[in-house]
C-alpha cells in the first residue's frame, strides 16, 4: 500500500523557521521517521516537499489510482489554492490534511482552508508528531476496515 | 509518582452504544499509557460548561468532543467557547475531536473552537481513532 506525504511551501525550512511554532525537528528528521514507520507497518511511504503550487497539483494528479492515501501539509497554499482543492477532488484515495500548528488559533487569514472540504480528515496542532501519527492511523485504517476506499 | 489524569468531555448527541465503545477503547489506551481517565457525557450544555469551569484544573489534559452533527444546529457554541476562554489561563493542553470531518458539505458545525493562550490540537474525520490519537498526543505533551 502506497502513501504519499506531500509538503508545501516553507516546510523545507522546518527546524529553523520560527521553532517556537514549528519545533526543532527538520523535515529530513520527519521524513526519516515516516519512512521508518512505513517500513514497520508495511506501507510504502514517499515523502515530498515543494515550494511550488503547480508541483503539488501535479503530485496529487499523479497519485490518482496509484496511491492509496495522501497526507497533505499544503502550508500557506492551504488558505489560497483552489487548484489544490480541485486536484484533491479528482483524487479518490484517503486524504489527511495535516498542520503542525493549529491554523484556527493563528491569524485570521489562516482560518479558511481550501483543503479541508476536499479531505477525509484533518489533524492540526499536534506538532511534527502529527506526521508519524498520520502514518500509523493509515496503517490502522487499512488493517481494520474499508474506510480507505471511501472518499 | 505523580498521576496524570485526562478529562474527556462529550457533548449533546454523543451517546449510546457507539459512545460506550469509544469509552472502552479510550480506557484501554489510557491504561496502556498509565494515564487516569475521567470520561463524561452530557446533553446539557450547562453541565459541560460547569465541568470545564470547575473541574478542568484537576486535569493534565482535556479532550472535547463538543457535539454530534445532528445536534449541532441548536448547540450553543458561544457558551462553550466562553467556558474554554475562561480556563485558558490554566494552560492545560486541549484537543478538540470530531468523529466526522466538520468541513464537508452537510456539516452543521461551522468552525473549530478557539483556545487562546493555550496549546490546542484539532482532529476531525478519523472516527474513534481521533480520540485515541488525542490521548496519545496529550500523553506526549504532558511527558508521560
Amino acid at each position: 500500500m502506497k502513501v504519499h506525504v506531500i509538503n508545501g511551501p516553507n516546510l523545507n525550512l522546518l527546524g529553523t523557521r520560527e521553532p517556537d511554532i514549528y519545533g526543532h525537528d527538520t523535515l529530513e528528521d520527519v521524513a526519516n521517521s515516516c519512512r521508518q514507520l512505513g517500513e514497520n507497518n508495511d506501507l510504502d511511504v514517499l515523502f515530498l516537499q515543494s515550494n511550488h503550487e503547480g508541483q503539488i497539483v501535479t503530485w496529487i494528479q499523479e497519485a490518482i489510482n496509484k496511491v492509496d492515501a495522501i497526507v497533505l501539509n499544503a502550508g500557506a497554499y492551504t488558505h489560497t489554492s483552489i487548484a489544490i482543492h480541485d486536484a484533491l477532488r479528482a483524487y479518490t484515495g484517503f486524504v489527511i490534511e495535516l498542520h503542525i500548528s493549529n491554523p484556527h488559533l493563528r491569524e485570521s487569514f489562516r482560518h479558511l482552508s481550501y483543503v479541508s472540504s476536499a479531505a477525509n480528515a484533518v489533524i492540526a496542532g499536534l506538532g511534527v508528531q502529527g506526521y508519524e501519527r498520520s502514518i500509523e492511523i493509515i496503517a490502522q485504517l487499512r488493517d481494520q476496515t474499508t474506510i480507505l476506499e471511501s472518499h | 509518582m505523580t498521576t496524570y489524569n485526562i478529562l474527556i468531555l462529550n457533548g449533546p448527541g454523543l451517546s449510546g452504544s457507539a459512545l460506550s465503545e469509544i469509552e472502552e477503547t479510550c480506557r484501554q489506551t489510557c491504561q496502556q499509557l498509565g494515564v487516569g481517565l475521567d470520561f463524561r457525557q452530557s446533553d446539557d450544555e450547562t453541565e459541560i460548561t460547569r465541568w470545564l469551569e470547575i473541574d478542568a484544573q484537576e486535569f493534565s489534559g482535556i479532550i472535547i468532543s463538543p457535539v454530534a452533527n445532528n445536534e449541532a444546529a441548536t448547540f450553543d457554541f458561544e457558551r462553550l467557547q466562553a467556558a474554554i476562554t475562561s480556563i485558558a489561563h490554566l494552560n492545560i493542553p486541549i484537543i478538540e475531536v470530531h468523529l466526522e470531518n466538520i468541513f464537508l458539505t452537510g456539516s452543521n458545525i461551522s468552525a473549530p473552537l478557539k483556545v487562546p493562550e493555550s496549546d490546542a490540537g484539532f482532529i476531525a474525520g478519523l472516527g474513534i481513532h481521533g480520540y485515541l490519537l488525542a490521548i496519545q498526543s496529550l500523553a506526549t505533551k504532558i511527558n508521560i
